[in-house]
């Protein structure tokens, strides 16, 4: 029977002390995860400007397959992105399975539908005379849509936070993917797996303080956010 | 800048809201726009701000038409030289600044030369110390006037105003009234949408009369209004406060008597006319008011109704005369049914004219 306070305790020692190794996993967790936040907004907001802006038939169509994808489970995400990269994948020859490449590109493709779906909604909320407003003051078609970006904007940075909540949390995908390399692909989530398998608790506890607070955080930001938004 | 509008034609969803519309703005001055609502003048007014696309029928500025899915560069050019207030005016996320800017931004002019012509422009509209303040939290009259400070700002040659005071304090409606009259004196065309003859009779130059999609009337305000064509004023708003009565002289004072009440006008005509009264020129008093306003007319509180943020009070002075006063102004003198009052107005308030 293993002793819990002295475990935390070590957990807690470790966390005050400058431990390269607890830092780095940390520093690459947010990294990767940031990263792959990134790339997805950066293809969501054109996407759902491109779904909400006009009224067309296939709309709801479209939402809906959005909102089915949210489903896909992580685990199938990660098998594809395995198959893509692997040796004899179509994308073998970029050698990216096992790096960060591939762990931003599999979370980037899990974070997606989630946040084109709530960037969507996000667009939505904008006021339907708003576009029409800043065209009557002179804007272009470009500064129309960057306008119509910019009223949405605390909107769509919650679907920003949102995803990238759902990615650092991310594990079996981000291991079969990223391999759990020490040092290189080694993140929060695979590392807090890995060690608990190991036994090995203090470094697990320790990176899941961390993993906890960066969450709380993250959603304190998100709440925040979603307030701001609804003004 | 010149514009002309033929055979326009709008559908939504199938329901025609534009039939056969033809129209020229040709000099500067104030254009109303008038009619019922859902007559078409909103939809009216986007077709020729380049907003909204005709199914049928063009619009040509100076000369030329314009089609806004092909002429994308010229639409977007006059545009620039355009602005439309919609009602209520939608404020972009930010503050007052923000959006007074925002035209200013789009054009590309530096935030030195902005800072100084948003400042300036708000304070022409009695807008001091708004600049930061939150363009989604202000109140009606507010919000009208900073949409009008926007457009103003970019001293667009046409504008287009969509009932602009429809539900606004009275000074705010002044204030905006006489914001349109200035532009029409510094040489812009200023197109108002609106449904209370009233505010047309104060502002307009020119009168369009558009009636369920058709331009049934047009031509010069006052010729329009006082020609005798009852029906407009029957038809549409203003029904209140009409009387057909007769003009005597009376040692140089014209009095206007109509059933039990007799009060002065200002006119040259005598004998058999028809006189109309803004019930929001009427002044409701308990006691007798020594002021410069000839007619003080005695009468009692019928009832009185609720309408667009006003209460419209009856009175039965000989003659039912409806008086419009805000809302405060009703909770402050707390009137009753059956209270004696005073009915002060100016002689001048009093239009006149001759049924023909």
């Amino acid at each position: 029977m293993f002793n819990l306070w002295q475990i935390v305790r070590q957990a807690l020692e470790l966390l005050a002390s400058s431990d390269p190794e607890l830092w780095g996993i940390v520093a690459t967790s947010l990294r990767v995860s940031g990263a792959a936040a990134l790339l997805a907004a950066v293809l969501a907001v054109p996407l759902a400007l491109l779904v909400s802006r006009r009224e067309y038939r296939a709309k709801r169509a479209v939402i809906g397959l959005l909102n089915s994808l949210m489903a896909v489970p992580a685990v199938v995400i990660g098998l594809l992105v395995y198959l893509l990269f692997s040796r004899s994948g179509p994308l073998g020859i970029w050698r990216l399975l096992y790096s960060p490449g591939a762990m931003v590109t599999a979370q980037a493709a899990l974070a997606l539908p989630l946040m084109t779906g709530l960037c969507v909604a996000a667009l939505q909320g904008v006021p339907p005379l708003a576009a029409e407003t800043m065209l009557t003051l002179g804007a272009g078609r470009l500064q129309v849509l960057w306008g119509t970006v910019r009223e949405a904007r605390f909107a769509l940075t919650a679907a920003f936070i949102a995803g990238f909540a759902r990615v650092l949390g991310e594990t079996g995908m981000t291991m079969m993917v990223g391999g759990n390399i020490r040092g290189e692909t080694r993140v929060m989530t695979t590392a807090i797996a890995l060690e608990t398998m190991k036994g090995n608790f203090e470094l697990g506890i320790a990176l899941g303080i961390v993993l906890l607070l960066v969450a709380v955080a993250v959603n304190v930001a998100l709440q925040a956010v979603q307030g701001r938004a609804g003004q | 800048m010149m514009i002309a509008a033929g055979g326009l034609a709008k559908r939504f969803a199938g329901t025609p809201v534009l039939r056969d519309v033809a129209l020229e703005l040709r000099g500067p001055g104030v254009y109303a726009l008038a009619g019922p609502n859902g007559s078409g003048k909103t939809t009216l007014m986007r077709v020729l701000a380049l907003l909204l696309p005709p199914d049928g029928g063009e619009v040509a500025f100076e000369g030329t038409a314009v089609r806004i899915d092909r002429d994308k560069a010229r639409a977007q050019a006059l545009r620039r030289r355009m602005a439309l207030i919609h009602n209520p005016a939608v404020m972009l996320s930010g503050t007052v600044a923000y959006n007074v800017g925002y035209g200013l931004g789009v054009r590309g002019v530096g935030n030195a030369e902005k800072g100084r012509r948003v400042r300036e422009i708000l304070g022409r509209l009695e807008l001091d110390g708004f600049e930061r303040r939150n363009a989604r939290r202000l109140s009606a009259g507010e919000t009208q006037r900073v949409a009008l400070a926007r457009a103003m700002v970019l001293d667009p040659e046409v504008i287009f105003l969509d009932e602009p005071t429809a539900n606004l304090d009275p000074a705010s409606a002044r204030l905006i009234e006489a914001a349109v009259r200035e532009m029409a004196r510094a040489g812009k065309r200023v197109v108002v949408a609106s449904h209370n003859l009233w505010q047309v009779e104060r502002i307009a130059d020119w009168l369009w009369f558009l009636d369920d999609g058709r331009l049934t009337l047009s031509g010069p305000a006052a010729e329009v209004l006082h020609r005798g064509d009852h029906k407009v004023w029957r038809e549409f708003l203003g029904r209140d406060n009409l009387f057909n009565g007769e003009i005597t002289d009376s040692d140089g004072c014209k009095l206007f008597a109509i059933g039990g009440a007799k009060f002065e006008v200002v006119t040259d005509l005598i004998g058999k006319t028809t006189a109309s009264l803004d019930p929001s020129e009427i002044i409701i008093s308990r006691e007798p008011l020594r002021s410069s306003a000839r007619n003080q007319l005695p009468g009692t509180v019928e009832s009185h109704s609720s309408e667009g943020g006003l209460y419209k009070v009856t009175l039965d002075c000989g003659v039912p005369l409806v008086a419009a006063i805000t809302k405060a102004s009703w909770d402050e003198m707390g009137l009753k049914q059956g209270e004696t009052v005073y009915a002060v107005f100016k002689a001048s308030a009093v239009r006149v004219w001759r049924e023909e």
